[in-house]
């Protein structure tokens, strides 16, 4: 739901800056094409019935979809750590070729030490290969053969590859290789900087269907929604090698995986979403939509050590922003106050750095959190439209 | 009491020289006057070479994406396909950016409105968002840093993976008559559409359109990847590790400042950079000999200084302090002033550029700071260096009146800085292909000859003493005082020295140049008349209206290629006798023509061959015009092409499809009632006969016409060089009339009267010079060798005979001494200009 209108809003704002950046003076409208911006793709139906392993797949019949891994870690030391991966699909009907396939990728990677915030954006078109959601074959398995839906299901991006282990079309357990590889000047090794990751994901409890069975409703008028469902339960471990060394790391991770095509109208100025791990074993996801000249629309899911889950109504859940904090050029809201009072739940979500904006073409926030009050624990917390 | 020095501060000896300005205003200006000259020369050339260097041409995607390494097909036998760009992605090379090219000419509402294919260049943009980022908290940095060298294209103002853009130079936009409006398409038919234009000046871009690579694949059949570059950023382990995993067809290759700059401009470049320097060489002279005449006449005043008790160094600083004001102040006037002589210049120099190479120049946005410090630091270096000498010598000159002479010892370091000099530039001949080595080879060629000038100078003006007859006194005399003044003009005998030779290599290189495509294009200019037309409708009634006209018609067919990575030209060659006999060879098979007509070998330019390394008998292998699959021929005769950036490979007009409809050249054979019926003909089909039938001697006087303004640079480059080495004489004759003053008025007491006083120094100047300009000569002919050999073989890959040409270097001498008469006159006059009576006072 928060990438959903983070896409937005960026585009808007690519837009925009494509209107006033333009070297030559001229204007360059017509660079994205309003179109893009409209449901051209299929809408969601709150009568689909989400079906798992298959709809772990792409669904390049609705325009924006993306798979969402954020974890919270420690290192031996108990140093926190942070980490999101991500997968975006985009339909891109103006590009139906045989490079582009109608289908754009763009991943991300974010790594957070106490000290260090490490991001790395990619792109890639749909017909080339380089990036997909698809089955590919185990490193090291000589026998590929790409349509072979036998074989785990990975997501991809260039080297960057999250691969299930199972050949049952599950996503978990998987294990995801990554990197950053920052560099300077010219053909100059700046292997200080490159960071590179590997991670192992095992499943801890269930799959959860946001909204109503996985219809998630992105505003109070109910016009606009998506395909939403979660695996909060992971246990992930792994190491970050650098060239200052090996760092083993271990904690909890939250994935989330959403596909739409309806986006949200002019009037939405941002989002701000959560997922937090409480240290009592149950998670809650939740979000708010600050929409212009209307109220701020809130909802949330409620989810149980156990994995039963409720989904909270604007009027069950209460997020207020207790503080904001002024970064490089933007002022943030970084401290929250949650409330769920029929669940005892009043909480301050505090983000732990100020470090986490991630600049990308479309710049967003998304960094670690702790929570104090009725209960505590980790989580992540994604500013858009800042 | 006793009398203790004055504390005198340097500023303050510093304001004493300036207000000592009104009596040494000549020689200051003439420092002015040379810093400016040297200063705003460089301006305009730096200027220049900016606009040249946004020229486009060729290998636009290099130009554009900072990338020093790039993966190309070993042959065109197995190209690049999306499958290898997607392994090699696979491997973490997201630096690594698909490259495809084609070339095409583009359409509006269904009219062909590009005279030549424009160039499209499919890039893959989506790589191009790549990027990483790092910051560290524990600095207190807020936002992440970029540590990546970003592509020169502005990603996020330009570039959309949403909705499809044509980038295109607004130069060329408005080249072709287009605004961003303007529906292009690729196919007269109208049915390919190029996405809408967005206009966007980008350093280096094509003279064509820059589109996603998707869309160029798509609408174009023959567009393939031609090359994946590996930007900036791209980390050495990641390079390494790729050479070991790069599939057989494929290579990995550095991409060399040649290639990185399109080949011309980069020649043009250097051309026009290495003239700059020698006439910036040229003014420092002046401005040492300036140097030299202000300390003359200032030599009383500072002897002064010494009495007051200012110190040497004092002294040397103040001056120093003067020359750096003056520096300051005339580096910033000159960029003025050089910005204008560049604005003047720019329309020429894109006439010229673009008539002799096809290409566009434009001039980049000045950045004034930049190209002021730029000329300050070389102006300051240049004038420590230029004042290094005198300085020296001021200082000796302060300690004690006498300084040594030891014209042997310096003879001896002459004589071996001469052979060192030399065996320096040989060895640069024969190892380095690479440019700039090759221009300071040629700058140590003129230096070697300076060091030798000041050897044989004495010598020469001795056996020249001897061969006076004895009755001819005045001349002898003439001659004993140029021999005499030779110890004392040896830095402006070699700065005219540097002129003459400069301008004598220059000079034979352009002449020969000229005779070497006069000769070419009359030869290969075989028909009667050439038509120019791209119009496809029209081009295909041609046959029809040539047969009943009666006149023959040869259509070139032509194809863009690529070998080995580089673009060249694939044109059908006519098979008939009087074509044949026009073909000049560089080499060639002694079945040549044989071989042609069956198909089996091909012609290639010289710059094909020397580029690949191609000789007659060896195998060259292209994409076939018609199967579009690789096949191999035999190089039958490697042809001379002057002037053309491109590889070109002649093949018979068998091999090609024969559609006429794509030709833009056409050579037309017949008499003059058949070119009469024919020309008619041409415009019932809507072809302007006047505006597109060429005949022949118009073509090459037109040609001709284009390649004398070329040079037009060139010529008024060594014109100003000489002038100024002119200049560097009359300073120094300026001193030695002075010092020379009680021997020229004990001539004047003798009878002689002033006009012969004035013959008699004019002659030793001349003799002087008339000696230098001899012994410049075998050093041009050796320069115009080197960059005829050397320099212009390895900027174009091409070279043509040496020409020497008596009568123009005999021409040469006349104007140079013309010159030097000119300029010298003025001192020699204005000093003797005084009558006897007062000119006698001398010998009181």
């Amino acid at each position: 739901m928060a990438r959903l209108i983070f896409i937005f809003i960026s585009l808007i704002i690519l837009l925009l800056s494509a209107c006033t950046q333009n070297k030559n003076g001229s204007s360059a409208q017509g660079m994205i094409n309003p179109s893009f911006l409209l449901a051209n793709g299929k809408k969601a139906d709150p009568k689909y019935v989400l079906t798992l392993p298959l709809d772990h797949q792409s669904h390049p019949e609705f325009d924006i979809e993306w798979w969402y891994l954020t974890a919270n870690l420690v290192d031996a030391e108990q140093n926190p750590y942070a980490f999101q991966w991500t997968l975006f699909r985009f339909s891109n009907p103006n590009q139906d070729n045989a490079w582009h396939n109608g289908q754009t990728f763009m991943a991300h990677t974010s790594l957070h030490s106490p000290s260090q915030h490490w991001f790395e954006e990619r792109f890639a078109a749909g017909g080339v290969g380089n990036s997909m959601v698809g089955f590919i074959p185990l490193e090291g398995d000589t026998s590929a053969n790409l349509s072979d839906s036998s074989y785990p299901l990975s997501l991809t991006m260039d080297d960057w590859r999250w691969q299930a282990h199972r050949k049952d079309g599950s996503l978990f357990p998987a294990t995801l290789k990554t990197s950053v590889s920052t560099s300077s000047g010219v053909n100059k090794d700046d292997a200080d900087n490159a960071v590179s990751m590997t991670f192992t994901m095992r499943p801890s409890g269930p799959f959860v269907l946001q909204g109503n069975r996985g219809y998630s409703v992105k505003s109070r008028e109910g016009k606009h929604a998506s395909h939403y469902y979660s695996l909060p339960f992971i246990d992930i471990s792994g190491s970050v090698e650098s060239a200052n060394g090996t760092i083993e790391l271990s904690g909890k991770a939250w994935y989330d995986h959403e596909w739409t095509s309806t986006l949200l109208d002019s009037s939405t100025a941002g989002w701000d979403w959560m997922s937090l791990h409480f240290d009592n074993g149950d998670k809650l996801m939740a979000f708010s939509m600050r929409l212009n000249d209307q109220e701020n629309y809130q909802t949330g899911t409620y989810i149980l050590a156990n994995g039963q889950s409720e989904t909270l109504s604007p009027e069950q859940i209460s997020l207020n922003i207790s503080k904001y904090t002024q970064t490089d050029d933007r002022s943030l809201p970084l401290h929250w106050q949650v409330s769920i009072p029929h669940k005892q739940v009043d909480i301050e979500v505090t983000a732990t750095k100020t470090d986490a904006f991630n600049p990308s073409v479309f710049g967003y926030y998304e960094g670690p959190v702790e929570i104090i009050g009725s209960h505590r624990g980790v989580g992540f917390l994604e500013l858009t439209g800042y | 009491m006793s009398l203790q020095p004055t504390k005198v501060s340097v500023f303050d000896t510093y304001r004493l020289l300036l207000k000592s300005y009104r009596q040494t205003w000549f020689s200051l200006a003439m420092v002015c006057f040379s810093l400016l000259v040297a200063c705003a020369g460089l301006s305009a050339v730096l200027l220049i070479n900016q606009g040249a260097k946004q020229s486009y041409s060729g290998q636009t995607a290099v130009r554009i994406l900072p990338a020093h390494h790039q993966i190309v097909a070993r042959d065109d036998t197995q190209a690049i396909s999306t499958k290898d760009y997607a392994d090699i992605k696979a491997q973490g090379l997201q630096k690594a950016v698909a490259i495809a090219e084609s070339s095409r000419h583009l359409y509006l509402e269904k009219k062909r409105i590009t005279q030549r294919r424009a160039t499209l260049i499919g890039i893959d943009f989506l790589a191009l968002l790549n990027q990483s980022k790092m910051s560290n908290s524990a600095e207190g940095l807020q936002a992440l840093n970029t540590t990546e060298t970003q592509p020169r294209i502005d990603l996020s103002g330009n570039i959309s993976f949403a909705s499809p853009l044509a980038l295109i130079h607004p130069s060329y936009m408005q080249e072709l008559g287009l605004d961003k409006h303007s529906s292009l398409t690729i196919d007269e038919a109208s049915t390919i559409s190029v996405p809408p234009l967005s206009p966007m000046s980008l350093d280096g871009m094509s003279d064509g359109l820059i589109v996603d690579i998707g869309i160029l694949l798509d609408i174009d059949s023959e567009a393939k990847i031609s090359r994946i570059l590996l930007l900036e950023g791209t980390r050495e382990t990641q390079i390494e590790s790729l050479k070991q995993t790069l599939p057989t067809h494929l290579q990995l290759e550095s991409i060399t400042a040649q290639q990185n700059n399109p080949q011309m401009t980069q020649s043009f470049y250097l051309n026009l950079f290495a003239m700059a320097l020698l006439m910036f060489a040229v003014c420092l002279f002046i401005v040492m000999n300036a140097f030299n005449l202000l300390i003359f006449k200032r030599f009383a005043m500072l002897k002064v200084f010494r009495q007051l008790g200012i110190g040497r160094q004092q002294i040397i600083l103040a001056h120093a302090i003067e020359f750096s004001v003056f520096a300051l102040i005339i580096s910033a006037v000159s960029i003025v002033v050089g910005a204008q002589l560049a604005v003047l210049a720019s329309s020429s120099i894109r006439t010229i550029v673009e008539g002799l190479y096809r290409v566009q120049v434009g001039f980049a946005d000045t950045t004034w700071l930049s190209l002021y410090i730029k000329v300050l630091l070389i102006s300051m270096t240049g004038i420590a260096l230029a004042l290094l000498a005198p300085l020296k010598q001021l200082k000796q000159s302060l300690s004690k009146t006498q300084s040594d002479n030891n014209d042997s010892r310096l003879n001896v370091v002459l004589t071996i800085m001469c052979a060192v000099l030399a065996a320096l530039a040989l060895l640069i001949f024969s190892v380095s292909s690479n440019l700039s080595l090759l221009l300071i080879g040629a700058a140590m060629v003129i230096l070697s000859g300076c060091c030798a000038l000041i050897v044989v100078f004495p010598q020469c003006l001795k056996a020249l003493f001897k061969l006076i007859p004895a009755n001819l006194t005045l001349t002898r005399l003439s001659v004993a005082q140029a021999l005499f003044l030779s110890r004392k003009t040896k830095i402006a005998c070699c700065a005219f020295f540097i002129a003459a030779t400069s301008n004598l290599g220059m000079n034979l290189m352009v002449d020969s140049f000229r005779a070497s495509t006069e000769g070419w294009l009359s030869q290969r200019l075989v028909a009667d008349h050439y038509l120019y037309s791209n119009d496809a409708a029209s081009n295909r009634q041609l046959t029809t209206i040539a047969t009943q006209a009666g006149v023959q018609l040869y259509p070139r067919y032509e194809q863009n290629i690529e070998h080995n990575g580089r673009p060249a030209q694939l044109f059908s060659y006519p098979i008939d006798a009087k074509f044949k006999q026009a073909m000049v060879f560089a080499s060639n098979t002694e079945a040549v023509w044989q071989d042609f007509e069956a198909a089996q070998s091909v012609l290639i330019n010289q710059q094909l061959a020397i580029r690949s390394d191609l000789a007659i008998n060896d195998s060259v292998t292209f994409i076939h015009p018609t199967t579009g699959l690789s096949s191999s021929f035999k190089v039958g005769g490697v042809i001379y092409d002057y002037g053309n950036p491109y590889g070109q490979i002649l093949l018979s007009a068998t091999e090609f499809n024969q559609d006429i409809s794509q030709s833009s050249i056409f050579a037309v054979l017949g008499n003059s009632e058949q070119i009469a019926k024919f020309t008619a003909a041409l415009e019932t089909i809507g072809i302007v006969s006047k505006d597109q039938l060429y005949q022949t001697s118009d073509i090459l006087s037109g040609s001709m016409e284009i390649f004398d303004r070329t040079f037009v640079i060139t010529d008024s480059l060594n014109l100003v060089t000489l002038m100024v080495a002119a200049l560097s004489l009359a300073c120094t004759i300026v001193i030695l009339l002075e010092q020379s003053r009680p021997q020229t008025m004990l001539l004047r007491a003798m009878g002689i009267s002033a006009w012969q006083s004035r013959r008699i120094l004019l002659q030793q100047y001349l003799f002087l010079c008339t000696v230098a300009l001899i012994a410049a000569t075998p050093f041009g002919v050796l320069l115009s060798y080197v960059l005829i050999e050397q320099i212009n073989y390895h900027a174009f890959n091409w070279s043509y005979p040496l020409v020497i040409d008596w009568l123009n270097i005999i021409k040469l001498y006349g104007l140079s001494l013309f010159i030097v008469v000119l300029v010298i006159s003025l001192p020699i006059v204005y000093t003797t200009k005084q009558s006897l009576a007062q000119e006698l006072k001398w010998l009181d």
